[in-house]
């Protein structure tokens, strides 16, 4: 059977339906061999159904619940952080874990960082220019002058810590793509 | 008045809600033995309402245990003048329903039905085996249903509680509950069909 009330009538087996709602259902109840069947057989699953409201567990269950009931509090009194940390519930367990995790993730990250690719000094900046300006066609229009920035490549940290007086590559950059300006030096500036 | 299944639930006798204040605050200032009689007190409950969700001993053991070691853990922020016992019903049915179990395994493990004695156990033996295999097979139904189907069915038809309490509990709307009861209810329907002889029922 497929009722549009059926749902309504598992509701009025066990007296969950408000005022005008078991009025409702009742009236259809009169009318619907069906929904009367349904409720009938409904009344008759329920009351089986109930009867798992009989069990109860037994002694040997109750006592070992308690006895690690209070075995867990006595080491929630007792115990410094690691046990703490076991009797956390399950969300801040995950949490701690994943706080961990991150840490230890980033650190193993950061240390496998290999050393940069060494800068090899490009050749004279006129050398290249002249190179450059062979094989490619004469500039439409300089654009107008901006002061170059400045770009200071930083050593790789492991190798800085290892090596204070490592060579110290400075990088002008202008405007024009083709003209890169290099200073080599040490940390102290020389 | 006819006082509803959670209504005597919670109801107190005369002197039980001072003697309960007196045992909670007892179990903050750390007297052990006010503890263990709180979990004296509801271990049952607890611990029944966990085995009907989660459908084994270990499952319901462990809940249970995780449950008692959460009150005691909360305690301190629990307003004594009101009633334990729904409040360790919430935290049961919140760690029961985050324990992350799997379907197969309670389908595997509803059916051992050696962990809960039923009232009329040691009665003619073939009559018990009956109840037996009955208790079995609805255990075996109730499992079949989603969680939130047999959360609201157990709460309301086995727990005794109201809709409106059973739809606190899960932090659902009251019509969201009504319909996984319904549902829950016409499910369990068709399995005792099946149950009582494969009656056709669709």
């Amino acid at each position: 059977m497929s009722c549009s009330f059926e749902a309504l009538v598992a509701l009025h087996v066990e007296g969950d339906l408000d005022e005008s709602e078991r009025q409702r259902v009742e009236s259809h109840l009169r009318t619907c061999p069906d929904c009367w069947d349904l409720a009938e057989d409904l009344r008759e699953s329920q009351a089986i159904f109930k009867s798992i409201r009989q069990d109860v567990p037994n002694q040997a269950m109750l006592s070992a619940v308690r006895a690690r009931v209070l075995e867990g509090v006595a080491g929630m009194e007792s115990g410094g952080w690691f046990s703490r940390f076991f009797t956390f519930g399950f969300r801040q367990r995950a949490t701690l874990a994943g706080v961990a995790l991150l840490i230890i993730g980033g650190g193993a990250l950061w240390l496998a960082r290999g050393p940069e690719a060494p800068v090899v000094p490009p050749p004279p900046a006129a050398v290249r220019l002249q190179a450059v300006t062979e094989s490619a066609p004469p500039p439409v229009e300089r654009p107008p002058a901006v002061k170059p920035r400045v770009r200071r490549q930083r050593p790789a940290t492991v190798l800085q810590n290892q090596e204070p007086q490592q060579q110290m590559t400075i990088r002008l950059v202008t405007d024009d793509p083709n003209v890169i300006i290099y200073w080599l030096g040490d940390e102290k500036g020389d | 008045m006819e006082l509803s299944a959670s209504q005597l639930w919670m109801s107190k006798a005369p002197g039980e809600a001072e003697r309960t204040a007196e045992i909670i605050a007892g179990a903050i200032a750390g007297d052990r033995a006010a503890f263990e009689e709180i979990v004296l007190l509801h271990e049952r409950r607890v611990l029944t309402l966990a085995f009907r969700l989660l459908g084994t001993a270990e499952d319901a053991q462990d809940a249970a245990q995780e449950v008692f070691l959460r009150a005691f853990k909360y305690l301190r922020g629990f307003d004594s003048s009101k009633p334990l016992e729904p409040w360790l019903v919430r935290m049961t049915v919140n760690v029961c329903r985050g324990a992350g179990r799997k379907r197969s395994r309670i389908r595997e493990l509803f059916v051992n039905g050696d962990n809960l004695q039923g009232e009329d156990s040691g009665k003619n033996p073939y009559a018990q085996l009956r109840t037996e295999e009955q208790k079995r097979f609805l255990y075996e139904a109730l499992a079949g249903l989603a969680e939130k189907e047999r959360t609201a069915i157990v709460l309301r038809d086995i727990e005794g509680l109201t809709t409106a309490e059973v739809a606190e509990i899960l932090g659902s709307a009251e019509a969201t509950v009504r319909s996984q009861i319904s549902v829950a209810r016409l499910k369990m329907r068709k399995a005792i069909a099946r149950m009582k002889g494969g009656r056709d029922v669709l």
